[in-house]
C-alpha cells in the first residue's frame, strides 16, 4: 500500500524533475557593466514601513534632481524590502551584492538590521553607506573599511540629551525606558555616562519589548521622583508610549527627551496635543533655517502632500554625498578603495544640515540639535520641531577623547549598570 | 514493483541535477539552491511526522530555530568551531523536543497542531527575551563558515556541495529509517493506531521517538542554516515560518520524502523570485496556501500522479 | 499602594482587550475545531475599517458596529466559500486560513499603507477620571465596560435562549445535533460570524487604544492562542477567565521583572498545557 503511494508518484516526479532542471539550465550570468548600480534597502512592510518609504522617497528624489546621472553615467537604484527584521535585510543585502552586482549598499533603518549587514558588506567588499541607521559600533569597536554613515547614532544623541537635561533643564535625577534593542540600548547607555558625569543621577532603566503594545505597566512602573524621562520609543510606539503618559497624568509632571526618531514629523499628525513640550534629540529639523533646507522643505511639502519627514532629509543627504563622493573619482565606482577613500573624505557644504564631513571613524561631524514640539500653522500637521538648542560640528564622542571612549565597553543592556 | 523503481530514477535525475548544474549557474541561484537544500532537511523530518505518522506538528521551526540559535551561540559568545557548534545544535534540539514533546503528545488531533504550534510560540519569546544570551531582537550576526582541509567555504559552490553532503547524509539516513520496521510500524499508526494498539505496539513511544527524531534533522537543519546565512533572528521561530514549512511538504506531496523536496524548491523560489517582479508576492503565497489546501492537499505529486491514475484507468 | 491598584486596573483592561480576541478564536474552536490562522487579520481589518470610518464621519460608534458587522460579513463569507466543505481535516483548514491571513494582510498594506495609524476616539473618553491621586484612564474603563457587557450578552445568549441551546448542542454532538432538527451548518456558520465579530470589535478598540499597523495581525495572534490554551478551547467564560489570568501575569510580570516580558505571557500557557491540555475550562479530550 506504501508502494502504491510512491509507485504511483514517479512520473509527476519526472516531469518537475525535467522542468526543474530546464528552468535552472537556461539562467545566464548577470549583465554586463555600464550603469552605476546602488542597492537601497528599507522597510516597506511591517512596522516601520512609512519611514521606509520617506527614504527612498528622499533617496529618489536627489537622483531626479542630477537626472539619474553622474559623470556621463547614468546611476540605477534598485531598492530592497527590509522587513520588519535583521534576517530579511541580510538576504536583501547578499540578493543586491550577487545577484544584481550593486556598486554600493546604501539605507538601511533598523540598528540591528545595520549591525547584520554591515558583516555581509565587509564579506563581499562592498562599500556600505548607512543612510539612516544608527548602531555605535559600526563606527566605532567594530568598524571596518567598507562600512560609513552618513545619519546619527545613538551616542552623540544620548551625550547632547544628557547635556541639555542636565545643564539646561536642570534635570539632577531621569529615568530612562527604552526599546530593547540596540538603539534603545546605545542611546540610554551613552545618556548615562554624561548625565552622570555631569553630576546626575539616573534612578531606572527600563526596556520594553519592540513591539509592545501597551506601555500601561511600564509607565505606572516610572519613579516619580525623577525630574525627567529621557525615552528612546521609536515609531508609531512613541505615540503609544507619549499617550500613556499623558493619560498617567505624568506629562505635566515631568518633562520628556527622545531622539528625533520619536517625534519625526511623521509622527506628529498622528500624536496631535499629545506631543505639545516633548523634546527630541536631532541632527535635522523641518525648520532648519538654511536656504537649502528652506527650499527642500517646501518642495516636499508640494510633492509628498505632508511635512518633511527625516527618512526622506537624511537619505536625501546620504545620496548627495554617495553621489558627491563618487564625482570627486571621476565615477570609477568599480575601483572600491578609490570610492571608500572618496567617500570618507569628501567635504559637503550644502547639505540639508549645513556642511558635513566625515570623522576618521566614518560617522559624519555635524551639528546636533535639541528641538521642543510647539503648534505650527503653516506646517500641513499642525505642528513642528522648534530648534531650541544646538551643538556645533559634534561628533559621535562629543566631547570625549574618541581614543579613551573607545576602550570603555559598549553600551548594551546591561553596561553602564544601573542603579541600585 | 517497477513504478517504485521509477520513484528512485526521479529522485536520482534531481540529485544528479543538482550534482552537476552549481558551476554553470550565477551564484544567487548557488545560493538558493543551497538554502533549499537545508529546508529540504527540516522538511523531509516534517514529513516524517505528518506523512508518515499522521501527526501534523506545526512547530518544527522552533526546533530549526533551537538549533540555528545553539550553533550561533555556541560558535560566537563560546568559540566552538563548526563541528562543535554543529553538534551543539543537534544535542539541544533532542533535548528540547525530547522536553516540549511530553507536553505536546499529550494531546491529540488538532489539539496537537494548536499546541505544537503554542511551542513554537513560547520558543520564539524565550529567543526573543533572553536578551543576553540571543541578542533578542538583534539576531546574532558574524557567524563565519568553516575551512575544512583549507577549502574556502564563502564561495558558494563549495559551501554547496558541502550542504549537499549533508544533505545526503540525511536523505539516506531518513530513507533506512522509514524501511525499518520502526518505520513501517509508524505507517501502521498512520493508518489505525487502535488497531496498533491492540497488537501490542507502544505507540506513544513510537510517535515520541519519531517526534525527537524530526526534532533533530531540524535542529540541524538550523544548525546549518545559521552558517549558511550568518545571522540569525528570532523571527526562524515565528507563525509565518512554522506555516512555510508546513506548505513545502503539503505543496510537494506528504508521505514521499521526495514531496518536501519539491515542496522547499517551490515556496524558497517564490519567496525570492517571485519579490523580484511583485511587491505582492505575499498574495501568491496566499494563493498557492489556499489553492493547495483546497484542491491539492496530497501536494503536487499527489495531484499529478491522481491525473495520471484517472489517465490510465481510461 | 498606588502601584497595586494602577497595576490591577491596567491588567483589567488588557484583560478585556485579549478577551475579545481570544473570545472570538476560542468560539470558532469549539464550533469548527480548527485554528483560525486569520483571526488577527479580523481585527487587523476591523481596526483599519473603523478607522476609515471615524476618519469619515468622525462617529466612534458607527465605527465599532459598521467594523463588527462588515468583519462579520468577511467571515460568513470565508466559512461558507473556504471552510466549509473541509470539517475535520485540520491541517488543510489551517493552511487555508494562513493563506486567507496572508491575503489579508497584504491587502490592508495596499489600502490603508504602512503608515502606523491611530484612532481618534471621543473626547468624553479621553483624558482620566481622579480618584485622589490615582488616574483611571476613561478609555480602559470603557474597554473593561464593554468586554463585561459582550460577555454577560454572549453568556445569557448562549445559556439562556434557545438559539443558544442549538449552538451548545451543535458544540457538543454535531451529528446528533442534527438528527434533532438543528440545522448545523447553518449554527456553525453563525457562530463563526459572531467569533469574527468579536474580533472586528476587538480591532477598533484597540485600534483606539493602542493604534494599528501592518503586521499587528501576526503579531497579536500568539496572544489569542494563550488565551485560548489557558482559558480552554471552545469556552467563552473560559476565555474571560484566560483573558484575566493571562493579562494579570504579563501586567505584573512586565511591571516587576520587565526583562521577562513575554516569558510570563507564554509560562501560564505552559503550565496549563502541562497539567490540563485542554484548558482550564476545557472538555477533558475525547
Amino acid at each position: 500500500m506504501r508502494r502504491d503511494r510512491l509507485g504511483n508518484s514517479w512520473r509527476p516526479a519526472l516531469v518537475f524533475a525535467i522542468t526543474l532542471i530546464t528552468i535552472f539550465s537556461a539562467q545566464s550570468s548577470a549583465a554586463a557593466d555600464g550603469p552605476i548600480k546602488i542597492g537601497f534597502i528599507a522597510p516597506s512592510t511591517g512596522n516601520f514601513a512609512q519611514m521606509g518609504k520617506d527614504m527612498v522617497a528622499g533617496f529618489q528624489q536627489y537622483l531626479e534632481e542630477i537626472n539619474s546621472e553622474a559623470c556621463g553615467r547614468k546611476i540605477e537604484l534598485i531598492v530592497e524590502d527590509e522587513g520588519g527584521n535583521p534576517g530579511i535585510a541580510v538576504n536583501k543585502a547578499r540578493k543586491l551584492i550577487t545577484h544584481d552586482k550593486v556598486n554600493i549598499l546604501a539605507g538601511v533603518f533598523m540598528t540591528s538590521a545595520a549591525y547584520a549587514v554591515g558583516p555581509v558588506a565587509s564579506q563581499y567588499q562592498t562599500p556600505l553607506v548607512i543612510t539612516l541607521s544608527a548602531g555605535d559600533d559600526l563606527t566605532q569597536r567594530k568598524r571596518n573599511q567598507w562600512v560609513v554613515r552618513t545619519s546619527f547614532t545613538g551616542s552623540e544623541f544620548g551625550f547632547a540629551a544628557a547635556e541639555y537635561a542636565f545643564k539646561e533643564l536642570g534635570w539632577k535625577k531621569a529615568a530612562c525606558i527604552g526599546m530593547d534593542y540596540a538603539w534603545g540600548h546605545e542611546c540610554i547607555g551613552a545618556f548615562q555616562r554624561k548625565f552622570e558625569a555631569l553630576g546626575g543621577k539616573v534612578l531606572q532603566k527600563t526596556w520594553a519589548p519592540v513591539n509592545t503594545t501597551d506601555f500601561g505597566p511600564y509607565v505606572a512602573n516610572i519613579d516619580r521622583n525623577a525630574d525627567g524621562v529621557f525615552d528612546v520609543i521609536t515609531g508609531a510606539a512613541s505615540i503609544r508610549f507619549l499617550k500613556a503618559m499623558e493619560t498617567a497624568g505624568l506629562k505635566e509632571r515631568m518633562k520628556i527627551i527622545t531622539p528625533m526618531t520619536g517625534t519625526d514629523s511623521s509622527l506628529l499628525p498622528a500624536l496631535g496635543d499629545t506631543g505639545l513640550g516633548v523634546y527630541s534629540v536631532a541632527n535635522w529639523s523641518a525648520v532648519l533655517d538654511n536656504p537649502q533646507n528652506k527650499e527642500w522643505v517646501a518642495k516636499v511639502r508640494k510633492s509628498m502632500g505632508k511635512e518633511a519627514p527625516m527618512g526622506a532629509a537624511l537619505c536625501y543627504d546620504g545620496a548627495r554625498w554617495i553621489v558627491e563622493a563618487m564625482k570627486s573619482i571621476d565615477c570609477k565606482v568599480e575601483d572600491k578603495e578609490a570610492l571608500l577613500k572618496a567617500i570618507r573624505e569628501v567635504k559637503l557644504t550644502n547639505t540639508l544640515r549645513g556642511e558635513l564631513a566625515m570623522d576618521p571613524y566614518g560617522h559624519p561631524v555635524q551639528d546636533i540639535h535639541i528641538r521642543m514640539v510647539e503648534k505650527s500653522p503653516e506646517s500641513p500637521s499642525g505642528y513642528k520641531n522648534t530648534v531650541v538648542k544646538t551643538y556645533p560640528k559634534a561628533t559621535q564622542f562629543f566631547d570625549y577623547d574618541p581614543e579613551t571612549y573607545l576602550k570603555t565597553p559598549p553600551s548594551t543592556r546591561d553596561y553602564p549598570a544601573c542603579c541600585d | 514493483m517497477s513504478d517504485g523503481k521509477y520513484l528512485w530514477i526521479t529522485l536520482g535525475i534531481l540529485i544528479a541535477a543538482a550534482m552537476i548544474l552549481p558551476p554553470f549557474l550565477p551564484p544567487f541561484w548557488v545560493m538558493l539552491l543551497t538554502q533549499t537544500l537545508i529546508y529540504t532537511i527540516a522538511a523531509m523530518a516534517l514529513d516524517l511526522l505528518i506523512g508518515y505518522t499522521d501527526m501534523a506538528s506545526l512547530g518544527q521551526a522552533g526546533f530549526l530555530a533551537v538549533g540555528a540559535y545553539s550553533a550561533a551561540i555556541l560558535f560566537t559568545r563560546y568559540g566552538f568551531g563548526f563541528t562543535g557548534a554543529m553538534i551543539g545544535a543537534v544535542l539541544l534540539a533532542i533535548v528540547s523536543s525530547a522536553v516540549l514533546g511530553l507536553l505536546a503528545l499529550r494531546a491529540a488531533g488538532v489539539y496537537f497542531l494548536m499546541i505544537t504550534l503554542a511551542i513554537a510560540m513560547v520558543i520564539w519569546g524565550l529567543i526573543y527575551r533572553w536578551v543576553s544570551m540571543t541578542g533578542g531582537d538583534n539576531g546574532i550576526a558574524g557567524i563565519l563558515r568553516p575551512n575544512p582541509l583549507g577549502i574556502d567555504m564563502f564561495d558558494p559552490i563549495h559551501f554547496f556541495y558541502f550542504i549537499f553532503a549533508f544533505f545526503i547524509v540525511s536523505l539516506v539516513l531518513m530513507l533506512l529509517f522509514i524501511r525499518s520496521p520502526f518505520g513501517k510500524t509508524l505507517v501502521g499508526i498512520k493508518d489505525s493506531e487502535s488497531r496498533m494498539i491492540v497488537l501490542g505496539y507502544n505507540v506513544w513511544l513510537h510517535k515520541y521517538l519519531v517526534f525527537i527524531i524530526a526534532g533533530a534533522f531540524s535542529g540541524l537543519a538550523g544548525g546549518l542554516y545559521a552558517f549558511y546565512n550568518g545571522f540569525v533572528s528570532p523571527s526562524l521561530s515565528d507563525l509565518a515560518h512554522c506555516m512555510a514549512i508546513v506548505l513545502m511538504v503539503t505543496i510537494g506531496g506528504p508521505g514521499t520524502l521526495v514531496g518536501p523536496i519539491i515542496g522547499a524548491l517551490i515556496i524558497i523560489l517564490l519567496e525570492n523570485i517571485v519579490s523580484i517582479y511583485t511587491e505582492r508576492w505575499v498574495m501568491v503565497l496566499s494563493a498557492v496556501y489556499v489553492i493547495t489546501a483546497l484542491y491539492a492537499p496530497q501536494g503536487i505529486l499527489g495531484w499529478i500522479g491522481r491525473l495520471m491514475k484517472s489517465e490510465r484507468a481510461a | 499602594m498606588e502601584f497595586w491598584i494602577t497595576q490591577t486596573f491596567n491588567g483589567l483592561s488588557y484583560a478585556a482587550l485579549l478577551f475579545l480576541l481570544g473570545g472570538g478564536m476560542t468560539l470558532i474552536f469549539g464550533i469548527m475545531k480548527i485554528v483560525n490562522i486569520a483571526h488577527g487579520s479580523f481585527y487587523l481589518v476591523g481596526g483599519y475599517i473603523g478607522l476609515t470610518i471615524v476618519l469619515k464621519t468622525g462617529n466612534f460608534y458607527l465605527a465599532l458596529v459598521v467594523a463588527a458587522v462588515v468583519v462579520a460579513l468577511l467571515g460568513l463569507v470565508m466559512e461558507r466559500i473556504f471552510l466549509r466543505n473541509l470539517a475535520g481535516k485540520d491541517l488543510r483548514q489551517m493552511l487555508i486560513t494562513t493563506g486567507i491571513a496572508l491575503f489579508l494582510q497584504d491587502l490592508c498594506l495596499l489600502v490603508w499603507g504602512g503608515d502606523p495609524r491611530n484612532l481618534s476616539v471621543p473626547k468624553y473618553l479621553t483624558g482620566s477620571f481622579e480618584l485622589g491621586e490615582f488616574y483611571f484612564p476613561k478609555f480602559r474603563v470603557f474597554m473593561i465596560g464593554s468586554a463585561v457587557v459582550l460577555f454577560l450578552i454572549l453568556w445569557v445568549f448562549q445559556e439562556k435562549t434557545r438559539v443558544g441551546a442549538m449552538v451548545r448542542a451543535s458544540v457538543d454532538n454535531s451529528e446528533m445535533a442534527g438528527g434533532l432538527g438543528i440545522k448545523v451548518p447553518l449554527v456553525t456558520m453563525g457562530v463563526f460570524s459572531l467569533g469574527a465579530l468579536l474580533a472586528g470589535f476587538g480591532g477598533v478598540i484597540g485600534c483606539a487604544f493602542m493604534g494599528i499597523y501592518p503586521g499587528l495581525d501576526f503579531e497579536l495572534l500568539p496572544f489569542a492562542f494563550v488565551v485560548v490554551i489557558v482559558g480552554g478551547m471552545g469556552n467563552l467564560t473560559g476565555a474571560l477567565l484566560g483573558a484575566f489570568i493571562v493579562a494579570m501575569i504579563d501586567n505584573f510580570g512586565k511591571a516587576l521583572f520587565p526583562e521577562v516580558a513575554y516569558f510570563t505571557l507564554f509560562a501560564p500557557m505552559a503550565v496549563v498545557l502541562a497539567v490540563k491540555p485542554t484548558g482550564l475550562m476545557g472538555k477533558s479530550q475525547k
